[in-house]
Protein backbone atom coordinates (compact mmCIF):
# COMPACT_ATOMS: atom_id res chain seq x y z
CA UNK A 1 0.00 0.00 0.00
CA UNK A 2 2.63 2.29 0.67
CA UNK A 3 4.46 1.47 -2.50
CA UNK A 4 1.15 2.23 -4.22
CA UNK A 5 0.93 5.70 -2.22
CA UNK A 6 4.27 6.78 -2.86
CA UNK A 7 3.38 6.06 -6.58
CA UNK A 8 0.49 8.03 -6.83
CA UNK A 9 2.97 11.34 -5.21
CA UNK A 10 5.01 11.41 -8.38
CA UNK A 11 4.59 12.13 -11.79
CA UNK A 12 5.56 8.57 -14.19
CA UNK A 13 9.24 8.30 -14.38
CA UNK A 14 8.90 7.77 -18.02
CA UNK A 15 7.00 10.97 -18.69
CA UNK A 16 9.43 13.19 -16.79
CA UNK A 17 12.51 11.70 -18.81
CA UNK A 18 11.06 11.79 -22.08
CA UNK A 19 10.15 15.06 -21.62
CA UNK A 20 13.65 16.01 -20.35
CA UNK A 21 15.35 13.88 -23.78
CA UNK A 22 13.58 16.19 -25.82
CA UNK A 23 15.15 19.54 -23.98
CA UNK A 24 19.03 17.80 -22.68
CA UNK A 25 21.57 17.46 -25.66
CA UNK A 26 21.98 13.89 -27.77
CA UNK A 27 24.59 12.53 -25.77
CA UNK A 28 23.85 13.86 -21.99
CA UNK A 29 22.98 11.19 -19.58
CA UNK A 30 20.49 11.99 -16.58
CA UNK A 31 22.06 9.79 -12.85
CA UNK A 32 19.45 7.55 -10.98
CA UNK A 33 19.58 10.49 -8.45
CA UNK A 34 18.94 13.39 -10.50
CA UNK A 35 15.89 11.43 -11.96
CA UNK A 36 14.15 10.24 -8.67
CA UNK A 37 14.84 14.60 -7.58
CA UNK A 38 13.96 15.86 -10.79
CA UNK A 39 10.12 13.36 -10.04
CA UNK A 40 10.56 15.32 -6.63
CA UNK A 41 10.44 18.90 -7.82
CA UNK A 42 7.44 18.15 -10.57
CA UNK A 43 5.45 17.00 -7.78
CA UNK A 44 6.22 19.96 -5.88
CA UNK A 45 5.85 22.32 -7.69
CA UNK A 46 2.31 20.95 -8.79
CA UNK A 47 1.57 21.18 -5.12
CA UNK A 48 2.89 24.95 -4.82
CA UNK A 49 0.78 26.31 -7.84
CA UNK A 50 -2.31 24.48 -6.60
CA UNK A 51 -2.04 25.80 -2.96
CA UNK A 52 -1.51 29.13 -4.37
CA UNK A 53 -4.53 29.04 -7.00
CA UNK A 54 -6.62 27.64 -4.59
CA UNK A 55 -6.45 30.19 -1.64
CA UNK A 56 -7.35 32.54 -4.33
CA UNK A 57 -10.62 30.55 -4.81
CA UNK A 58 -11.57 30.41 -1.06
CA UNK A 59 -11.01 33.67 -0.54
CA UNK A 60 -13.38 34.81 -3.58
CA UNK A 61 -15.37 32.03 -1.75
CA UNK A 62 -15.84 29.88 -4.71
CA UNK A 63 -15.53 26.09 -4.30
CA UNK A 64 -13.82 25.37 -7.95
CA UNK A 65 -10.84 25.99 -8.96
CA UNK A 66 -10.39 27.84 -12.53
CA UNK A 67 -7.75 28.40 -15.06
CA UNK A 68 -7.89 31.87 -14.29
CA UNK A 69 -6.56 30.95 -10.70
CA UNK A 70 -4.00 29.36 -11.66
CA UNK A 71 -3.00 31.64 -14.49
CA UNK A 72 -2.90 34.52 -11.37
CA UNK A 73 -1.01 31.80 -8.97
CA UNK A 74 2.04 31.27 -11.50
CA UNK A 75 2.44 35.47 -12.09
CA UNK A 76 2.32 35.80 -7.96
CA UNK A 77 4.50 33.12 -7.76
CA UNK A 78 7.06 34.26 -10.02
CA UNK A 79 6.20 32.06 -12.91
CA UNK A 80 4.85 34.77 -14.95
CA UNK A 81 6.86 33.73 -17.96
CA UNK A 82 4.60 30.69 -18.31
CA UNK A 83 1.04 32.82 -17.93
CA UNK A 84 0.95 33.84 -21.35
CA UNK A 85 1.89 30.58 -23.40
CA UNK A 86 -0.60 29.25 -20.90
CA UNK A 87 -3.18 31.86 -21.56
CA UNK A 88 -2.47 30.44 -25.38
CA UNK A 89 -2.68 27.14 -24.75
CA UNK A 90 -5.73 27.55 -23.53
CA UNK A 91 -7.22 29.49 -25.81
CA UNK A 92 -6.65 26.60 -28.19
CA UNK A 93 -7.62 24.13 -25.39
CA UNK A 94 -11.16 26.09 -25.26
CA UNK A 95 -11.46 26.29 -29.25
CA UNK A 96 -11.22 22.43 -29.62
CA UNK A 97 -13.78 21.64 -26.28
CA UNK A 98 -15.77 23.85 -27.64
CA UNK A 99 -16.73 23.02 -31.13
CA UNK A 100 -18.23 19.58 -32.02
CA UNK A 101 -16.54 17.18 -33.99
CA UNK A 102 -18.61 16.89 -37.06
CA UNK A 103 -18.42 20.86 -37.51
CA UNK A 104 -14.58 20.78 -36.94
CA UNK A 105 -14.61 17.82 -39.44
CA UNK A 106 -16.96 19.83 -42.21
CA UNK A 107 -14.65 23.20 -41.09
CA UNK A 108 -11.34 21.51 -42.55
CA UNK A 109 -12.81 19.72 -45.46
CA UNK A 110 -14.56 22.82 -46.68
CA UNK A 111 -12.21 25.71 -47.71
CA UNK A 112 -14.27 28.22 -47.04
CA UNK A 113 -15.60 27.54 -43.89
CA UNK A 114 -12.04 27.18 -43.03
CA UNK A 115 -11.31 30.83 -44.07
CA UNK A 116 -14.47 31.77 -41.72
CA UNK A 117 -13.53 30.19 -38.49
CA UNK A 118 -9.43 31.25 -38.43
CA UNK A 119 -9.13 34.46 -38.71
CA UNK A 120 -10.71 35.62 -35.33
CA UNK A 121 -7.91 33.61 -33.53
CA UNK A 122 -5.34 35.01 -35.58
CA UNK A 123 -6.64 38.51 -34.68
CA UNK A 124 -6.24 37.33 -30.84
CA UNK A 125 -3.16 35.53 -30.81
CA UNK A 126 -1.40 38.18 -32.34
CA UNK A 127 1.64 35.92 -33.50
CA UNK A 128 3.00 36.75 -37.30
CA UNK A 129 6.31 34.22 -37.05
CA UNK A 130 6.20 31.40 -39.91
CA UNK A 131 9.37 30.60 -39.90
CA UNK A 132 8.78 27.86 -37.21
CA UNK A 133 7.44 25.01 -39.20
CA UNK A 134 7.59 21.19 -37.57
CA UNK A 135 9.29 19.23 -40.66
CA UNK A 136 5.93 16.25 -40.14
CA UNK A 137 4.08 15.43 -42.66
CA UNK A 138 0.91 15.71 -41.14
CA UNK A 139 1.85 19.86 -40.34
CA UNK A 140 3.47 20.10 -43.05
CA UNK A 141 -0.41 19.23 -44.83
CA UNK A 142 -1.99 21.41 -42.81
CA UNK A 143 0.22 24.51 -43.18
CA UNK A 144 0.21 23.72 -46.82
CA UNK A 145 -4.30 23.58 -46.29
CA UNK A 146 -4.04 26.80 -44.21
CA UNK A 147 -2.03 28.49 -46.48
CA UNK A 148 -4.25 28.38 -49.23
CA UNK A 149 -7.10 29.56 -47.31
CA UNK A 150 -5.49 32.35 -45.43
CA UNK A 151 -1.56 33.80 -45.80
CA UNK A 152 -1.58 34.74 -41.86
CA UNK A 153 -2.02 31.56 -40.24
CA UNK A 154 -0.09 31.31 -37.42
CA UNK A 155 1.69 27.79 -37.20
CA UNK A 156 0.50 25.91 -33.87
CA UNK A 157 3.86 25.69 -31.97
CA UNK A 158 4.37 29.43 -32.13
CA UNK A 159 3.88 29.80 -28.48
CA UNK A 160 6.72 27.00 -27.78
CA UNK A 161 9.15 27.88 -30.03
CA UNK A 162 8.46 31.76 -28.49
CA UNK A 163 9.61 29.76 -25.20
CA UNK A 164 12.87 28.64 -26.56
CA UNK A 165 13.92 32.29 -27.98
CA UNK A 166 13.62 33.58 -24.72
CA UNK A 167 15.09 31.16 -22.97
CA UNK A 168 17.87 31.39 -25.72
CA UNK B 1 -11.27 12.58 -29.09
CA UNK B 2 -8.83 14.46 -27.87
CA UNK B 3 -6.62 12.72 -30.20
CA UNK B 4 -8.95 12.92 -33.33
CA UNK B 5 -8.98 16.94 -32.82
CA UNK B 6 -5.43 16.93 -32.30
CA UNK B 7 -4.79 15.01 -36.16
CA UNK B 8 -7.61 17.29 -37.35
CA UNK B 9 -6.79 20.98 -36.84
CA UNK B 10 -2.83 19.69 -36.22
CA UNK B 11 -3.12 21.44 -32.38
CA UNK B 12 -0.98 20.13 -30.08
CA UNK B 13 -3.10 19.83 -27.40
CA UNK B 14 -2.43 16.61 -26.06
CA UNK B 15 -0.53 16.35 -22.87
CA UNK B 16 2.67 14.64 -22.08
CA UNK B 17 1.68 14.28 -18.43
CA UNK B 18 -1.59 12.07 -17.47
CA UNK B 19 -4.53 14.02 -15.92
CA UNK B 20 -5.50 11.83 -13.50
CA UNK B 21 -1.92 11.56 -11.72
CA UNK B 22 -1.81 15.41 -12.22
CA UNK B 23 -5.14 15.44 -10.51
CA UNK B 24 -3.97 13.11 -7.66
CA UNK B 25 -1.60 15.63 -6.91
CA UNK B 26 -3.65 18.36 -6.64
CA UNK B 27 -5.69 16.52 -4.49
CA UNK B 28 -2.82 15.61 -2.06
CA UNK B 29 -4.10 19.35 -0.46
CA UNK B 30 -6.67 18.79 1.56
CA UNK B 31 -7.55 22.16 1.09
CA UNK B 32 -8.57 22.02 -2.23
CA UNK B 33 -12.18 20.83 -3.21
CA UNK B 34 -12.67 20.47 -7.15
CA UNK B 35 -10.83 21.94 -9.81
CA UNK B 36 -12.31 22.62 -13.36
CA UNK B 37 -10.96 20.94 -16.50
CA UNK B 38 -8.95 24.06 -17.79
CA UNK B 39 -7.13 24.44 -14.64
CA UNK B 40 -6.22 20.83 -14.81
CA UNK B 41 -5.01 21.15 -18.48
CA UNK B 42 -3.16 24.28 -17.18
CA UNK B 43 -1.42 22.75 -14.35
CA UNK B 44 -0.74 19.98 -16.26
CA UNK B 45 0.76 22.09 -19.15
CA UNK B 46 2.50 24.40 -17.33
CA UNK B 47 4.41 21.49 -15.29
CA UNK B 48 5.57 20.92 -18.91
CA UNK B 49 6.92 23.96 -19.24
CA UNK B 50 8.73 23.75 -15.55
CA UNK B 51 10.45 20.41 -16.08
CA UNK B 52 11.76 21.59 -19.87
CA UNK B 53 13.06 24.71 -18.07
CA UNK B 54 14.33 22.59 -15.28
CA UNK B 55 15.88 19.83 -17.82
CA UNK B 56 17.29 22.94 -19.76
CA UNK B 57 19.22 24.75 -16.70
CA UNK B 58 20.49 22.05 -15.38
CA UNK B 59 21.83 20.88 -18.65
CA UNK B 60 23.46 24.37 -18.96
CA UNK B 61 25.15 23.24 -15.59
CA UNK B 62 26.69 20.12 -16.41
CA UNK B 63 27.92 21.56 -19.90
CA UNK B 64 29.76 24.27 -17.59
CA UNK B 65 31.12 21.51 -15.33
CA UNK B 66 32.08 19.75 -18.54
CA UNK B 67 30.23 16.61 -17.79
CA UNK B 68 27.90 14.49 -19.86
CA UNK B 69 25.75 13.40 -17.04
CA UNK B 70 23.64 15.52 -15.46
CA UNK B 71 23.25 14.55 -11.44
CA UNK B 72 21.76 15.86 -8.74
CA UNK B 73 24.42 18.54 -7.86
CA UNK B 74 23.68 20.37 -11.22
CA UNK B 75 19.69 20.48 -10.57
CA UNK B 76 20.84 22.56 -7.06
CA UNK B 77 22.98 24.96 -9.09
CA UNK B 78 20.09 25.38 -11.41
CA UNK B 79 17.45 25.53 -9.18
CA UNK B 80 19.71 28.44 -7.33
CA UNK B 81 19.70 30.81 -9.81
CA UNK B 82 16.20 30.90 -10.19
CA UNK B 83 14.29 33.08 -7.45
CA UNK B 84 11.16 31.59 -8.01
CA UNK B 85 12.35 27.69 -8.12
CA UNK B 86 14.44 28.44 -5.40
CA UNK B 87 11.76 29.82 -3.34
CA UNK B 88 9.74 26.70 -2.88
CA UNK B 89 12.26 24.21 -3.90
CA UNK B 90 16.08 24.39 -2.53
CA UNK B 91 14.45 23.78 0.97
CA UNK B 92 13.12 20.13 -0.98
CA UNK B 93 15.82 19.32 -2.23
CA UNK B 94 18.45 16.14 -0.65
CA UNK B 95 21.30 18.17 0.91
CA UNK B 96 24.45 17.76 -0.62
CA UNK B 97 26.65 14.81 0.75
CA UNK B 98 25.33 14.47 4.31
CA UNK B 99 27.62 12.90 6.89
CA UNK B 100 26.22 10.71 9.41
CA UNK B 101 27.38 11.75 12.77
CA UNK B 102 26.99 9.02 15.12
CA UNK B 103 25.63 9.42 18.63
CA UNK B 104 27.16 7.40 20.96
CA UNK B 105 24.35 7.61 24.28
CA UNK B 106 26.22 8.44 27.77
CA UNK B 107 25.46 6.27 30.49
CA UNK B 108 25.55 7.60 33.68
CA UNK B 109 27.31 4.79 35.87
CA UNK B 110 25.50 4.09 38.86
CA UNK B 111 27.07 4.29 42.04
CA UNK B 112 26.08 1.96 44.92
CA UNK B 113 25.14 3.83 47.91
CA UNK B 114 25.90 2.08 51.01
CA UNK B 115 23.61 2.29 53.75
CA UNK B 116 24.95 4.35 57.14
CA UNK B 117 25.10 1.68 59.71
CA UNK B 118 22.50 3.16 62.60
CA UNK B 119 25.00 3.42 65.36
CA UNK B 120 23.51 2.78 69.14
CA UNK B 121 23.62 -0.97 69.40
CA UNK B 122 26.75 -2.15 71.75
CA UNK B 123 27.01 -5.59 69.63
CA UNK B 124 27.55 -3.53 66.58
CA UNK B 125 29.92 -1.40 68.34
CA UNK B 126 31.88 -3.87 70.16
CA UNK B 127 31.82 -6.27 66.51
CA UNK B 128 33.63 -2.90 65.00
CA UNK B 129 36.03 -2.57 67.93
CA UNK B 130 37.15 -6.36 67.74
CA UNK B 131 38.81 -6.24 63.97
CA UNK B 132 41.76 -3.40 64.87
CA UNK B 133 43.20 -5.49 67.66
CA UNK B 134 43.54 -8.49 65.41
CA UNK B 135 44.81 -6.15 62.25
CA UNK B 136 47.27 -4.80 64.50
CA UNK B 137 49.28 -8.22 65.53
CA UNK B 138 51.84 -8.95 63.95
CA UNK B 139 52.43 -12.13 65.78
CA UNK B 140 50.49 -14.85 64.55
CA UNK B 141 51.00 -16.45 68.33
CA UNK B 142 49.65 -14.31 70.32
CA UNK B 143 45.32 -14.11 69.02
CA UNK B 144 43.92 -15.45 71.94
CA UNK B 145 45.60 -12.78 74.05
CA UNK B 146 44.14 -9.81 72.46
CA UNK B 147 40.53 -10.87 72.17
CA UNK B 148 40.91 -10.77 76.03
CA UNK B 149 41.69 -7.76 76.24
CA UNK B 150 39.45 -5.85 74.42
CA UNK B 151 36.87 -7.72 76.40
CA UNK B 152 35.18 -6.42 78.86
CA UNK B 153 34.25 -8.30 82.37
CA UNK B 154 30.47 -6.53 81.85
CA UNK B 155 30.26 -8.73 79.21
CA UNK B 156 30.32 -12.42 80.61
CA UNK B 157 28.81 -14.08 77.33
CA UNK B 158 31.20 -13.05 74.91
CA UNK B 159 33.69 -14.93 76.67
CA UNK B 160 31.84 -17.78 76.03
CA UNK B 161 30.76 -17.12 72.76
CA UNK B 162 34.38 -16.02 71.06
CA UNK B 163 34.35 -18.42 68.25
CA UNK B 164 30.89 -17.78 67.51
CA UNK B 165 29.72 -15.39 64.55
CA UNK B 166 28.40 -12.14 65.60
CA UNK B 167 25.08 -12.88 64.24
CA UNK B 168 24.67 -15.33 67.28
CA UNK B 169 25.18 -12.15 69.45
CA UNK B 170 22.31 -10.15 68.03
Amino acid sequence: MAGVREQDQYMPIANVIRIMRRILPAHAKISDDAKETIQECVSEYISFITAEANERCQREQRKTVTAEDVLWAMEKLGFDNYAHPLSLYLHRYRESEGEPASVRRASSAMGINNNMVHPPYINSHGFGMFDFDPSSQGFYRDDHNAASGSGGFVAPFDPYANIKRDAL
Amino acid sequence: MVMADEEENGVSIQLEFPKGRVKKIMALDKDVKRVSSEALFLVSRSTELFLQFLAEKSAQVAIEKKRKTVNLEHIRVAVKRHQPTRDFLLDELPPPSQAAKPDKPTQPAGRPKLDPAPRGTRCIDQFFRKPEPENTAQAPGQPPENPAQAQSPENPDQDQAQSPVPVDES
